[in-house]
């Protein structure tokens, strides 16, 4: 819950009604979990984390995690002798100091990364930018990702090189670290990854220029095309990481989709290219806590 | 014509209620840019205000009225081109702005005559704005939240020793430590901005004059 400096009757009435009904739903919900649980296997008592999400996940979702963020297992990239004379590769060392040093520049100058640092210090989970944040080696298909075995934000440094990039990057990979933080984010379960990437590509990316080049709207195809460009974004992230059919993915994230889609914590608006609305979300964020 | 916009300004500060000027600080490289002018002229007409209310009258959650530059920004950007275009592509049709245009003619009056009426108006209209946004939060019930904030553990779980090793001579290491005993810190941002060390980002708005 966010800290509320100073609340008024009449708004704590209308939150203690839609937590109510939020309850309601919750209540529900679980009871029919409960339900089908008795008669499987038993329950998880908590969201799984470290090793309990590693033996949880399947063996062929490892496998792809594994081929993405080859350095995830600690050993570092060896680029190949052709890699090097033809692929531009040989330079790790130099590629993560760049990287580390914009990271540092994006935390210091970006307001829309700083919002997220902030709301992720007001709730209870402080971002140490070296324990949480990781500059790597990836797969040339990805530019960052989230690991929530050991809770880091994965910036890719041979496929993010500019400020931008990385920008967009933090913001992303900050708001799966915020769900965390805040919720009983369980990431074995498909619905809470897809809601969780769902509320990445709303707040962090689909302008329209982005969604004309990814292909979910055009000059003449503009009406609300921008719940189609998140739900694709959406499903290609959770196939990314996932091993399922592409219709099924896209079934998944359609199921939660009313609801992550309206939830806009902690940034609050749907950022336009080229406009304040950065700034404004920032200076905002004060009044709901995220100091 | 300047100068005068400054001392404005900082007449416009101590007219203010104490706890706002925070909210008015970080505004302030903003205000000196934009039609300092118009703001210094409210400013000197309401500290002129004969009739100021006392504190009693004062409404409870008055910091929740922002400056007026503020509403007409936004009035004005709702109803721009490029905001036109946004709203038909998220939602489908054009946003009602005539909420913008109420609160900043209540803050024209607020400021001006010092009328309570309509500073409450502007802060059941915020309050409005808040419930809409919370509201949208609180219904994702995809997913519980949570009661008692993330353990140590849960939050840094130990990293394996290879990748530890690594970090221990790394930029980001030697910025964590200068975090850690006071040497660095992340800073407000807008003075980062204006500094400029190491150049502009290429997707923050970057121009700005400079006063002086």
């Amino acid at each position: 819950m966010p800290t509320w400096v100073d609340c008024s009757e009449s708004v704590e009435e209308a939150l203690a009604r839609l937590d109510a009904e939020s309850k309601a739903n919750a209540a529900a919900r679980m009871a029919k979990k409960a339900a089908d649980a008795a008669a499987a296997a038993a329950p998880k008592q908590r969201p799984l984390s470290g090793n309990a999400l590693i033996d949880a996940m399947k063996s062929e979702d490892l496998a792809k995690c594994r081929s993405l963020y080859p350095e995830r297992g600690g050993d570092p990239y060896k680029p190949s002798w052709w890699n090097i004379m033809f692929g531009g590769e040989g330079r790790e060392g130099l590629d993560k100091i760049k990287c580390e040093r914009n990271v540092w520049q994006i935390a210091k100058k970006s307001h829309l990364v700083r919002i997220l640092l902030d709301a992720l210090k007001a709730s209870g989970c402080e971002v140490d930018i070296r324990r949480h944040i990781s500059c790597e080696v990836c797969d040339h298909s990805v530019t960052g990702g989230y690991d929530p075995i050991l809770n880091q934000v994965v910036v890719c440094q041979n496929t993010a090189r500019y400020q931008g990039l990385i920008q967009g990057v933090l913001t992303h990979e900050l708001i799966h670290m915020f769900d965390y933080c805040r919720n009983k984010m369980d990431l074995t379960d498909a619905k809470h990854l897809a809601c969780t990437e769902i509320r990445a590509a709303n707040l962090a990316h689909c302008s329209f220029l982005s969604a004309w080049t990814y292909g979910s709207a055009s000059p003449f195809n503009i009406k609300q095309r921008h719940q189609e460009c998140v739900k694709q974004r959406a499903t290609d992230s959770v196939l990314a990481v996932r091993d399922m059919p592409k219709e099924e993915a896209r079934e998944i994230v359609e199921s939660v989709f009313d609801k992550c889609y309206g939830d806009l914590e902690p940034i609050g608006r749907r950022i336009r290219r080229g406009s304040d609305d950065i700034r404004k979300a920032y200076k905002e964020r004060v009044y709901y806590g995220y100091i | 014509m300047r100068l005068t916009g400054i001392f404005c300004l900082a007449d416009n500060i101590t007219a203010r209620e104490t706890n706002r000027n925070f909210f008015v600080e970080t505004q302030n490289f903003h205000l000196q840019t934009t039609k300092f002018s118009f703001h210094c002229k409210f400013a000197m007409t309401g500290s002129e205000n004969e009739k100021s209310p006392t504190e009693q009258d004062k409404p409870k959650h008055l910091w929740m009225v922002k400056p007026c530059e503020h509403y007409k920004d936004e009035y004005s950007d709702c109803r721009s081109f490029k905001a036109r275009f946004h709203q038909y592509f998220v939602a489908g049709e054009m946003t009602d702005c005539s909420g913008w245009k109420s609160d900043l003619d209540n803050c024209y009056k607020w400021e001006g005559k010092q009328d309570l009426e309509a500073a409450n108006n502007i802060i059941e209209s915020e309050k409005g704005r808040v419930r809409q946004r919370l509201q949208g939060h609180y219904n994702n019930d995809i997913w519980q939240p949570r009661k008692v904030p993330l353990s140590e553990a849960e939050w840094k779980p130990p990293l394996p020793p290879s990748i530890e090793k690594g970090y221990e001579a790394s930029f980001l290491q030697l910025k964590a430590d200068g975090i850690k005993s006071g040497e660095e810190t992340l800073g407000d941002v807008d003075e980062n901005i204006r500094t400029g060390a190491g150049g502009m980002l290429d997707s923050e708005q970057s121009s700005y004059c400079c006063i002086v």
